[in-house]
């Protein structure tokens, strides 16, 4: 056995261990200790000095070398005398028959502890359908490639995914390599706002486009030039209706009031109404003032409209056009019935939204996922959910639509609707973020798998641990020093909060087709 | 706090203490009590120590007790004996049993006869493996030894196993050991009784058998000049002269009849605070020739320079480190004790005999 530390005191929780003077602990390293049938895992995180010699002498023996620079004067067994005491907690216990608890109990006192091998993980096979592989088991920095993370996808898309992390630790490069497997799997539609245009692969660079099965499960929209096999994303402005701009745009009663009427008067006209209207046209049979109000109510309202989706009157012809040419009123798109037939056929939709300003963004995802929700709900009564897949919106900046903030000054929005109450129909967010504490705790706390990548904000590490499936108390440090692709998962759907090493897309999509099931394609939990 | 005014006792002290202690007239002999007198401490009696690239190899032998209980009728504690063996800086291997433990019952009783009342004492040992007796002193022995001692509640009592125990600790290591290997005993040669010098000279007749060299090495001494100053210093002052960075003084062939060991004084590092009492036995001293006495000096030097104690030879803080009794051993085995008492009716007397003879130590803790 090659022993990395002894069990010398400590409890549960915090255990101490000392570290065998040539294995060189990392924090986040995990730990073995073979008990009778089963084995511990343990992980180290903390790290402190630890001697025989009292602290006073230490720092008389250091002045001795500073001050004196004696000749011949050495540290006489330094390994023995001065040493590194690892703090350990127990993560889990595997079963001979490779089922896993909580451990409740300490490791054996004096018990040696081994580094972690690939051997020790075996719990983590199985095969399975609609598995994604998420990363590598991580100890500490080394990664251990034998051992594979796949999660349920079902299972952490209906009850929402988190992935938060400050700017460049590789949001991005996970939310990619997560899609990338769903391309595998029938069992899962995903709905991907892409702000940054980033995942689809254009210009012959590696990206979704890359997967073999993309021509089949992979459906990409982009408002200019569709490169082949992609579609145009128009969103026919008569499919919109009032609520898809609920806590997206602000707007006042007067405001909503004036919506609804225009809505409720020309159906699918609304918006085009609203904002060919001839604002001096307004009120003839009225008083003066209840006309001066009702125009600066217009007024304001086609201001907001015209902003919010990025649209422009064309007086000669007398039609509302779109500057991005994403809303139409001419060409009627059918992008919204498209996207949802996609999305519950379990197809990646990829929405390039990188033109589109942000409340047009959200109010396209609105019109989409208010639909896939609507279908959802009805699928439900009909008692047809069960032959649905799940779907799940994928959203950049997620506290736009569920931070604190939003939710307190407008009314709720389908985005915190479906992190509220979506689960029940299958429908999940999967929201990537670099600030989860402006999300509200309820919200986060139903967040049921977090993929926690580093963060050296201690407000936000402190929102993540307090609403972690896991305790993670002590991982605080850990999480401020994760590098970049390495993360902690967090979910009810793990036995304990799992280290893990993300791989880089370009080697994924590389060495497609990945293992075929059963074999080296492993983990089920 | 006293107020500052009025008569301050400890200013009369340090005028008594300048008085008694300062200009002293210097004799630089050291004071014997029997026996030969000792050495002239002068410069030229100084020898350097050299460096050598080929140490011996030394054992170094101590022990450490502690009261685990007592009451005014027993006392029981936990004796540690330990051997460490090491060339140079390096630890070569280890004995058989380097550390052994056991505990002593000493138990005192009333034995008259028909013209006194006296007090008799039993002792019982217990080893946690009986193959360890033989590092142990035996039960009678430490009987006859308390019976030597001037008083029945002598202090020594809770030692006095523990003290035998090294002699025979070092008997023992010296049998696994081969000529020209030094044995190093922690303090002195002094033995205290009779049965004492019996284990001791037990010692000297296996080691002087095998060519073991038997020496003793002392953090402290008591030995004065003697002009009255104290030797240690005395002799670290006269060695500034010299300029020897490490050195060695011959000081007495014999400095009490309770000692067979021939004295010294070293200073085993340059940079060492302090020189230290060393001996060796007088018989094989005074066999050895100069190129001897450097290689068993060299050899003991070359133990002596970890920077947590230079010029101490390491051998002996490490045999410290593991025969020292600490208080939480003292404190876990008590509480071990006191819960087996508690458990068996008959000696439920006895636990309150031990608190009221621990009362004492629980007024410490709360008048201090
Ligand atoms: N697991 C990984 N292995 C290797 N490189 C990675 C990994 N994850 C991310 N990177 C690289 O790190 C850089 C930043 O990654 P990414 O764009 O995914 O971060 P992000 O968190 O999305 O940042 P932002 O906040 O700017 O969106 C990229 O160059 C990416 O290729
Ligand atoms: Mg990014």
């Amino acid at each position: 056995m090659n022993v990395a530390g002894q069990v010398v005191g400590g409890g549960i929780g915090d255990i101490l261990v000392r570290q065998q003077s040539g294995s060189r602990l990392e924090v986040g390293d995990l730990l073995v200790s073979e008990e009778e049938n089963s084995i511990l895992i343990l992980e180290v995180f903390g790290l402190q000095y630890g001697s025989q010699i009292d602290g006073r002498v230490q720092e008389m023996m250091s002045g001795v070398i500073l001050e004196e620079e004696p000749p011949d004067a050495e540290f006489y067994e330094p390994n023995f005398v001065n040493y590194v005491m690892a703090r350990v907690k127990a993560l889990a216990r595997v079963n001979r028959d490779l089922s896993v608890n909580l451990p409740k109990s300490l490791p054996a006192f004096f018990g040696k502890l081994r580094i972690i091998s690939s051997e020790d993980l075996k719990f983590l096979q199985g095969g399975g359908r609609d598995r994604i592989f998420i990363g590598y088991i991580r100890s500490g920095s080394k990664v251990i490639r034998d051992a594979k993370v796949w999660l349920d996808a079902r299972d952490i898309f209906t009850h929402h995914l988190l992935i938060p992390a400050t700017t460049g630790r590789g949001k991005s490069n996970l939310v990619k390599c997560i899609l990338y497997h769903l391309l595998d799997s029938s069992g899962v539609g995903a709905l991907v706002l892409d702000a940054h245009n980033e995942y689809y692969g254009l210009n012959g660079e590696i990206g979704l486009s890359s997967h073999p099965d993309a021509r089949n499960s992979l459906v990409y929209y982009t408002p200019t030039d569709p490169p082949p096999g992609s579609r145009h994303l128009t969103i026919s402005l008569d499919t919109i209706r009032p609520d898809h701009f609920e806590g997206i745009v602000e707007f006042s009663d007067a405001q909503v009031r004036t919506m609804r009427k225009y809505y409720s008067d020309y159906r699918g006209e609304w918006i085009s109404q609203i904002m060919l209207t001839d604002l001096s046209m307004l009120g003839e049979a009225e008083s003066r003032r209840d006309a001066e109000t009702r125009s600066i109510t217009m007024a304001v309202l086609q201001q907001k409209i015209r902003q919010a989706l990025d649209l422009e009157v064309d007086r000669e012809n007398n039609v509302v056009v779109s500057r991005h040419n994403v809303f139409d009123s001419v060409r009627g798109g059918r992008t919204a019935d498209d996207v949802v037939q996609n999305i519950e056929e379990g197809r990646v939709v990829v929405l390039d939204t990188s033109k589109l300003n942000d409340e047009a963004e959200l109010v396209v995802g609105s019109i989409i996922a208010t639909r896939i929700l609507d279908h959802y709900r009805e699928a439900k009564t009909r008692g047809i959910l069960r032959e649905k897949p799940v779907a799940t919106i994928v959203i950049e900046e997620a506290p736009r639509v569920i931070g604190e903030e939003v939710l307190q000054s407008r009314t709720n929005n389908i985005y915190s609707t479906i992190a509220r109450e979506g689960r029940k129909f299958k429908v999940g967010l999967t929201a990537v973020t670099q600030l989860s504490s402006v999300i509200p705790k309820a919200i986060l706390a139903n967040m049921n798998t977090k993929i926690i990548l580093g963060n050296e904000m201690k407000m936000e590490r402190m929102a993540l641990i307090e609403s972690a499936s896991q305790d993670l108390s002590e991982d605080d440090r850990t999480i401020a020093s994760l590098d970049r692709g390495e993360a902690i998962i967090t979910s009810i759907f793990v036995p304990f909060a799992l280290p893990i090493q993300i791989p880089h897309f370009e080697e994924i999509a590389r060495q497609h087709p990945p293992p075929a099931p059963g074999t080296a394609r492993v983990k089920v939990f | 706090m006293q107020s500052m005014a009025g008569h301050r006792p400890l200013d009369t002290l340090v005028r008594n203490l300048r008085a008694g202690l300062t200009n002293m007239v210097h004799n630089d002999v050291v004071m014997t009590r029997e026996g030969r007198p000792g050495l002239e401490l002068k410069p030229e009696a100084f020898r350097p120590i050299a460096r050598t690239n080929a140490p011996a190899r030394m054992a170094f032998v101590d022990g450490g007790n502690g009261t685990v209980a007592e009451s005014p009728n027993f006392v029981i504690s936990l004796n540690r004996l330990y051997c460490g063996l090491f060339r140079g800086r390096d630890r070569t291997g280890a004995p058989p049993d380097p550390r052994i433990e056991f505990f002593s019952l000493v138990v005192r009783r009333a034995a008259h006869t028909e013209t006194e009342y006296k007090t008799e004492y039993d002792v019982s040992l217990f080893p946690h493996d009986d193959s360890h007796r033989r590092y142990m002193p035996t039960e009678y022995d430490v009987k006859a030894s308390i019976r030597d001692t001037p008083t029945g509640s002598d202090p020594r009592i809770p030692s006095l196993s523990r003290s035998l125990g090294e002699w025979r600790m070092a008997r023992a290591t010296v049998q696994t050991l081969e000529r020209g290997d030094i044995l190093v005993m922690d303090g002195s040669l002094t033995t205290l009784d009779r049965i004492e010098s019996s284990y001791a000279q037990d010692l000297y007749r296996s080691a002087q058998d095998r060519g073991v060299v038997v020496c003793a090495l002392a953090k402290t001494s008591r030995l004065l000049t003697r002009g009255g100053e104290p030797l240690l210093d005395r002799v670290h002052e006269i060695s500034a002269g010299t300029g020897h960075g490490m050195w060695c003084i011959e000081v007495a062939e014999q400095v009490s009849s309770h000692d067979r060991g021939f004295v010294m004084a070293v200073k085993l590092h340059p940079n060492a605070a302090f020189p230290f009492r060393f001996e060796i036995l007088r018989e094989q001293f005074l066999e050895m020739d100069n190129a001897e006495k450097d290689r068993i000096l060299s050899s003991m030097a070359a133990n002596s320079c970890d920077v947590s104690f230079l010029g101490y030879p390491y051998g002996l803080v490490d045999a410290d480190r593991y025969a020292q009794v600490r208080n939480s051993d003292v404190a876990m085995y008590g509480a071990l004790l006191e819960s087996r008492l508690r458990m068996d009716g008959d000696l439920a007397g006895i636990l309150r005999s031990m608190r009221a003879y621990g009362a004492h130590e629980r007024l410490n803790g709360v008048s201090s």
